[in-house]
């Protein structure tokens, strides 16, 4: 009964070769690495702004391999953070809340800022801890630490 | 709302740690294709910014570009409201209505005059003194001149806001305007698009708050990260316009294999959007993928440059009659010019 | 009206009008022009066959001249085959051919075509210098020689810089180079440029004159 059949739809396979900007990053990051290593600059690419294919995707996953540390950030959604086989070379992929991609950066750098505690933040724990703390039932004779002090 | 307090200290209040901020951050400098490492430069411009009251005005329009701009996936529209601007009027979106709306867009103009960022979607009807459409009694042009007085900036969403759009289409029987052509001292930006794309307009905010600037614009005063290339010169189907290949009909054999569409009309080569890069629907899709021809509806009177199924090199016309009568002049000519000749001839050789 | 819907619109009309009006006027005018009695006895009968001849002779170069001549009949041949090329060969040109003719073909690749219209350009650009340093051919020259050169030059430019983004806007250089191209055909009809109708009739005409007296071809 459907007329769907007799549309002539030819489904054409993705075009998945590797483009050649896959190993033309790792020049890139070769360079950037470098950078880092000498003078201590610190360096982003952003994945989505660049003409990836899946393979060329693959091909850099494969090749920068995985390294000894791994991080998951739970804040707006998820964020995945791991260190590549090359030290210095972190992939940094944003979810949002429903777990889509919003941003997937290679950072060349000692330890991504997104992991780094923000220093307002420790501001703020410090306040909050010693709230907590004035919670606590004092120890006979001791007076409570104090956060301004350092 | 406190509208003294700078961005991140609302954020905080609301229970959205830095860490999240600077996520946020990354994305948006994804989505402006800002350099990675640009990211915490964002986030520190961010931070120290003030949430702008906005006002946001409809006039001769189809609310396309609201229902847009609803569908925003990155920053989503409620990031947008709640957290980074204050949407302080906008019909649609808000609960209020009648004198309660009414007062509330006045009391917003008052407390934040100078400083608020005007949204415009929709054309502005002068004719008949504005009176094709009006709101609460006003006409909208009437409206729009007198929030525009206290606006920081004026921001035209959608075609019909930015170049009159669908309304200003000939033969414009209610004297569509675009916002430009009535607000003359305050900068404009253009988000052209019927409707414009929803990370686009929700971008285009969150940069004017980011930098607390206008960016850099194009003779049609459209945001140049947006609109700097044309649809044709990013489309992944480029390849067969430069090889020869095209899709002749929207069966045959070519539009199968998802070859070039200009010989169908795409209007591509001359409309500027995002709409190849950004895509639609979280860069699902976008028309040409979908195996249809750009409209060029960012374009200024995209509605009146002839058919969208057209080729950009042929002509507006199909008209052929002026073509017939020139040729059957050049003929009479022709004709008159050889029987003067011939009659010339005959006579010096009678003279001979 | 934005300039490219003027250029696609109005503009495309009245220079096809002008094109066809002067086109079909100068040749029915010269065809229908009287010929001179000729009551001497033809050496040579019929006498069309020469008319072929020349036509075919005069497109290539003389011997005895060949030396002084192969370099410029060389570029404008470059030029005019290159023309062609870019003329016939491009889609969107073949588009505006066929929606105004119903006659289609198929395109060459855009690559393909850019090259040849580097090449035309660059033989155009010599042609002009030979002529202006050719003492000859400088004397000989008037205003209908370089605005001819001038209209025809300006299409071929203007389209590789619209191709190449180079110059204003994409739609402003498309309009630019599609208003230059209607300046060709309006001016076509009425200066040198009409040899392109003329150039085989005036050729065949000498040939079949030449037949008739005996002269060699």
């Amino acid at each position: 009964m459907s007329g769907l059949a007799d549309i002539g739809v030819r489904i054409v396979a993705a075009q998945d070769g590797l483009s050649g900007n896959g190993h033309a990053l790792i020049h890139e990051l070769d360079k950037r690495l470098e950078r880092l290593a000498e003078q201590g600059a610190t360096d982003a690419i952003d994945l989505r702004g660049l003409p990836l294919s899946a393979a060329d995707l693959q091909m850099l996953e494969d090749f920068l391999g995985v390294g000894e540390i791994e991080a998951r950030i739970d804040a707006l959604g998820l964020t995945r953070v791991y260190e590549t086989a090359y030290a210095g070379i972190w992939r940094v992929t944003y979810y949002s809340e429903d777990g889509k991609v919003v941003a997937d950066v290679l950072e060349v750098t000692r330890q991504p800022g997104i992991i780094t505690t923000p220093p307002g933040d420790v501001a703020d724990a410090c306040g909050r801890l010693r709230e907590a703390l004035g919670d606590l039932p004092p120890l006979p004779g001791r007076s409570t630490n104090n956060c301004e002090a350092s | 709302m406190n509208d003294d307090q700078t961005l991140e200290q609302a954020l905080l209040r609301q229970g959205v740690s830095r860490r999240a901020f600077l996520k946020y951050c990354a994305a948006l400098a994804s989505l402006m294709a800002m350099p990675a490492s640009a990211a915490p430069a964002l986030a520190e411009g961010l931070a120290k910014a003030r949430r702008p009251a906005v006002i946001w005005l409809s006039f001769q329009e189809c609310t396309g570009c609201t229902e847009s701009l609803t569908r925003s996936f990155y920053p989503t529209l409620e990031t947008l409201i709640f957290n980074m601007l204050s949407l302080d009027y906008h019909e649609t979106l808000m609960a209020a209505a009648g004198f309660q709306a009414e007062a509330a867009r006045e009391a917003a103009m008052a407390r934040n005059h100078g400083k608020y960022l005007l949204v415009v979607d929709g054309s502005v009807s002068t004719g008949l003194d504005g009176s094709y459409s009006t709101v609460a009694g006003h006409a909208n042009v009437d409206t729009l001149k007198r929030a525009a007085q206290g606006a920081a900036a004026i921001v035209a969403v959608g075609t019909c806001s930015s170049f009159g759009g669908i309304p200003k289409a000939n033969p414009n029987p209610t004297a569509a305007r675009p916002v430009s052509d009535i607000v003359h001292d305050k900068p404009i930006i253009n988000i052209s698009g019927c409707p414009p794309i929803p990370e686009v307009i929700t971008g285009v905010l969150a940069q004017y708050l980011t930098f607390g600037a206008i960016p850099e614009l194009d003779e049609h005063r459209r945001p140049r990260i947006f609109y700097g290339n044309t649809i044709h010169d990013r489309c992944y189907r480029r390849p067969f316009y430069d090889q020869g290949k095209f899709a002749k009909t929207f069966d045959d054999e070519g539009a199968r294999n998802g070859w070039c569409l200009y010989e169908l009309g795409c209007k591509g080569p001359t409309t500027y959007n995002a709409c190849a890069t950004v895509k639609w629907n979280e860069a699902t899709s976008f028309p040409i993928q979908s195996g249809h021809g750009c409209l060029g509806c960012s374009e200024p009177d995209f509605w009146d440059k002839g058919s969208f199924y057209k080729p950009l090199s042929t002509p507006t016309w199909s008209d052929r009659a002026p073509l017939a009568a020139g040729a059957v002049g050049g003929l009479a000519l022709g004709v008159a010019a050889a029987a003067v000749a011939r009659h010339r001839q005959k006579r010096i050789t009678e003279e001979q | 009206m934005d300039l490219l819907s003027f250029a696609r619109g109005p503009a495309l009309q009245w220079a096809l009008v002008i094109f066809l009006l002067g086109v079909v006027w100068r040749l029915t005018g010269i065809l229908l022009l009287g010929r001179a009695p000729d009551y001497s006895e033809p050496r040579n009968a019929p006498a069309w066959p020469g008319a072929f001849k020349l036509i075919l002779t005069r497109s290539w170069p003389k011997r005895e001249f060949a030396a002084r001549t192969a370099f410029g009949e060389t570029m404008s041949y470059v030029f005019h085959i290159g023309l062609a090329i870019v003329v016939l060969g491009f889609a969107p040109h073949i588009l505006l051919i066929q929606s105004l003719t119903g006659l289609s073909w198929p395109g060459l690749p855009t690559g393909l075509v850019t090259l040849s219209a580097a090449l035309t350009a660059g033989a155009l650009a010599v042609l002009l210098v030979r002529r202006l340093m050719h003492p000859v051919l400088r004397l000989i020259s008037n205003f209908d020689d370089y605005f001819s050169w001038l209209v025809v030059m300006l299409p071929v430019v203007t389209g590789l810089m619209a191709t190449a983004h180079a110059g204003p806007r994409y739609e402003t250089m498309l309009a630019v180079h599609i208003l230059s191209a209607e300046l060709m055909l309006a001016w076509l009809p009425f200066g040198k440029l009409m040899h392109s109708f003329l150039v085989f009739v005036s050729r065949g005409t000498t040939g079949a004159l030449f037949t008739r007296k005996g002269a060699a071809l």
